[in-house]
């Protein structure tokens, strides 16, 4: 139905072009907000907050579809009457639910959402700690078994310097 | 034409069954003959999937609408290079350009026979993956379906597809993905042979490498294509879409620097081996992701049958792959030890954690709605506020690890050499961030940013200098010819750090676009100006024409820069006969300063037009540093002296 609506519109639109010659201009094709003298910053802001809910799942910043237009004259509307960022996102969560929020409300079983990333890494962080622990200690244990075993190793690196010279010389 | 490309398909399918069984048996008989009839297979596969692409493609450019496919993807009007294009466009033309990538990836690697005890197993495992996408391809999304009656027209092309940005970026993302598939078989080919060495880490460096090349490239051109076309002045949505090819990108990267571990240290056998088939299993997932629908995405292809057939495929692979390191953990435990807790592998080790850390947010995030539904009974939304804030931190800790891994030495690092490798960055940053908290920068997260951006960039151009003084002093050369010579005979290692300075400069963008950019919308009559800090755009009129079938309703705008004419603006809006909603062209005019970016937002009867401008600064050095990427990339991987690993660093070697 509302593809039907979506054509019919556009043939429309075309048919006006068509009919009243060159230097008609068509509809825009959603009208847009028009821009009250509202902080734009904070409309911005608004919208880099929420997301359109015509399904498109696009944030209404970046969505120009007929949906996002009438959010955004909402929000443009309560801007002007003075209302706060909290208020108006507050009034969208009242009409459509949490979907509308771009990002999950830190509350609930929600909370998940920001904790999880988190654990994950300090659990991670752990893991690395403690093999690396492993591995350090592993290693200072064979290099006590190597200095019991030739208490001499060390004595001449005379030989060893010589070849490390040669070696670095390969890469020069 | 369409009969020859499903005829050609068909016959792949059984030759690539017969290629798998054939090398299997033929290894096991030790009967030569059939393994190399069974290889011819796999090059006739490859021979067959080009020429089965190359019919689509004709069918496209030829505009014959009694293939589906065609009809539904192209129309008569549509520009030759978009018809050639249309081959990615749909979910069977993108399948087969998936298929011809890897048939032909199989071929080169059957033949090339690097490790002949290998080849076997490795060209199976390609041909079982070409197996499961020519029955895609056969049985479920056919793109030489024929439609009842032929059509005089097409549906056209999706507008917003028809940009050089979107005509690359699948293309690019593919042989990146595809890449990914030749590593992960060598990896389980491995196991099979039960080879633990690192011979197919250094086999395949280069095609890991390339691999993870053509994903940068794959992202960036989407960046690139969501910037100057969906007109909402952003580049990057965190979309489930995007989400998929960035996260193996990252698992990618990650195993890039755990390689080095293996083949230094003979350490990470089992970390290697599982992170390139997570990273393989990711490509796979992301391909499930686009194709399903079961996410909200910008760009799925939404065919929910296909979906369920790349999750029973991802499924298997991995219970396949995991079942094979499980049963070969014992083959891979060897060496256990690290000298000491500072030392450049502990920093690739956090590295790692940091990088997987992304990717397992990333991944979480993408996939929360899915879970919050299953828990709550509604799916919440989770887009750019939710990414930003959780990856912010992280990303920053990754900068931070870029500028200290160059500065710490293998095995391990005295307290002295630590003082005197940190002690320029770090002193260097530090003025920096005192000079531009001088000189007016108080946004105290872009402070924070920078200064590790210059502490970065101060200490990996240490190394550049430090190795050309020590080759100064050691040859006798100019500071250019030892610089020259420095980086081409260690180019693996150059290649790197230039690549991380093309990081850098993305980043550099990232920063500057987000945070200080400037946004404006306003209705004006015409000859009215709108400022915008430094700008002034002035309104002149709107105005109208066509383009081919199109329709084109555009704006003309002068634009000033502190009171110096810059340029003419015409941003647009094109009405498509075949597409219900018009697509928004911007005006860009660049620098690489900033961005002034206009968008025709809507107009009135009474010739009124409301603009949206944004300056986007900085925006140009993420395109630059995606190139600079590449060129590094290039760069290490020339074949030569220094694109060879350096020394092991293992006890007895």
């Amino acid at each position: 139905m509302i593809k039907i609506l979506q054509k019919a519109a556009l043939i429309s639109v075309l048919m006006a072009v068509l009919a009243a010659g060159p230097g008609f201009l068509p509809s825009a094709p959603a009208e847009p907000a028009l821009a009250a003298e509202v902080d734009q910053n904070l409309q911005r802001e608004i919208e880099e907050n929420l997301i359109c809910q015509d399904g498109c799942g696009m944030i209404l910043s970046a969505c120009e579809n007929q949906t996002a237009e009438y959010m955004r004259k909402i929000i443009v509307d309560r801007l002007a009457k003075g209302q706060s960022k909290d208020e108006i996102m507050g009034y969208f969560v009242s009409i459509y639910g949490d979907k509308v929020l771009a990002a999950p409300p830190a509350e609930g079983f929600n909370i998940t959402a920001w904790v999880t990333p988190f654990v994950a890494i300090l659990g991670g962080g752990l893991a690395v700690y403690f093999v690396l622990d492993k591995w350090v200690f592993y290693a200072k244990l064979e290099r006590m078994d190597n200095d019991e075993a030739d208490p001499k190793q060390m004595a001449d690196l005379s030989e060893y310097e010589d070849k490390l010279d040669a070696e670095l010389k390969k890469y020069l | 034409m369409a009969d020859i490309g499903y005829i050609s398909l068909v016959i792949s399918f059984i030759l690539s069954i017969y290629a798998i069984a054939g090398q299997l048996a033929g290894q096991r008989l030790n009967n030569r003959n059939l393994v190399k009839s069974a290889r011819g297979a796999v090059l006739g596969t490859a021979i067959l999937s080009t020429i089965t692409s190359l019919a689509l493609v004709y069918l496209l450019v030829t505009s014959d609408f009694s293939v589906k496919y065609v009809y539904d993807y192209t129309s008569t009007d549509l520009p030759l290079f978009y018809k050639f294009a249309a081959l990615w466009a749909g979910n069977g033309g993108s399948l087969l350009l998936w298929l011809w990538v890897l048939t032909v990836y199989a071929a080169i690697v059957t033949y090339a026979d690097k490790i002949k005890e290998m080849t076997t197993y490795v060209s199976s495992i390609l041909m079982g993956n070409t197996v499961f996408f020519l029955f895609i391809l056969a049985f479920v999304s056919n793109p030489f379906e024929k439609l009842p009656l032929s059509s005089a027209e097409g549906a056209g092309m999706n507008p917003m597809l028809q940009n050089f940005g979107m005509v690359v970026h699948p293309v690019t993302t593919y042989l990146g993905y595809v890449g990914f598939a030749v590593p992960f078989a060598f990896a389980m080919a491995a196991l099979i042979i039960k080879k633990s060495d690192d011979r197919w880490i250094k086999l395949t460096r280069k095609w890991t490498i390339l691999a993870w090349m053509f994903l940068t490239l794959g992202n960036l051109y989407g960046a690139q294509w969501a910037y100057v076309e969906l007109g909402w002045g952003g580049y990057w949505a965190w979309d489930p879409v995007e989400n998929a090819s960035f996260i193996p990108w990252l698992t990618g990267s990650a195993f890039l620097h755990s390689v080095m571990i293996q083949e230094r240290k003979n350490m990470l056998k089992i970390w290697n081996v599982s992170l390139i088939t997570i990273t393989y299993l990711l490509t796979l997932f992301g391909t499930f992701l686009v194709r399903s629908g079961i996410l909200t995405s910008v760009h799925a292809f939404g065919n929910s049958s296909l979906g369920t057939f790349f999750l029973v495929f991802t499924g298997v692979v991995f219970v396949g792959s995991f079942w094979l390191i499980f049963d070969r953990l014992n083959m891979l435990r060897e060496a256990r030890e690290f000298e000491s807790y500072i030392s450049k592998e502990s920093s690739f080790l956090l590295n790692n954690l940091i990088l997987v850390g992304i990717a397992f947010t990333t991944f979480f995030g993408t996939i929360y709605p899915l879970i919050g539904e299953a828990f709550t009974g509604t799916r919440p939304t989770v887009s750019i506020p939710y990414f930003n804030t959780v990856n912010a931190p992280l990303g920053m800790l990754m900068i931070l690890l870029m500028g200290i891994c160059p500065l710490i030495a293998w095995r391990k690092s005295s307290g002295k050499s630590l003082r005197d490798n940190f002690l320029v960055p770090v002193a260097g940053s530090v003025i920096f961030a005192v000079a531009a908290f001088a000189l007016g920068l108080r946004q105290i997260y872009a402070l924070a940013a920078f200064t590790t951006v210059a502490f970065v960039i101060i200490s990996t151009l240490m190394e550049f200098v430090k190795g050309t003084a020590v080759r100064m002093k050691m040859t006798g050369e100019n500071p250019f010819v030892a610089l020259a010579r420095l980086m081409v005979r260690n180019r693996r290692r150059y290649g790197g750090y230039i690549i991380h300075l093309g990081i850098i400069m993305l980043i550099i963008g990232i920063i500057g676009s987000q945070a200080f950019d400037r946004f404006v919308e306003k209705t004006v009559s015409p000859d009215e100006s709108v400022r915008v800090e430094d700008y002034t755009v002035t309104y002149r009129y709107l105005s109208q024409r066509s383009d081919g079938e199109n329709d084109v309703i555009y704006a003309v705008l002068d634009a000033e820069k502190n009171g110096k004419f810059l340029d003419t603006l015409k941003p647009e809006k094109v009405f498509y006969p075949t597409h219900p909603n018009p697509s928004t062209e911007v005006a860009i005019r660049g620098s690489l300063s900033e961005d002034l970016y206009v968008i025709l937002a809507g107009w009135e009867k009474d010739g009124r037009a409301t603009l949206k401008i944004l300056v986007n600064p900085l925006i140009a050095w993420m395109w630059i540093g995606g190139y600079v990427m590449v060129f590094g990339t290039i760069f290490a991987l020339w074949p030569g002296r220094g694109a060879e690993v350096g020394p092991k660093y293992v006890r007895g070697s």
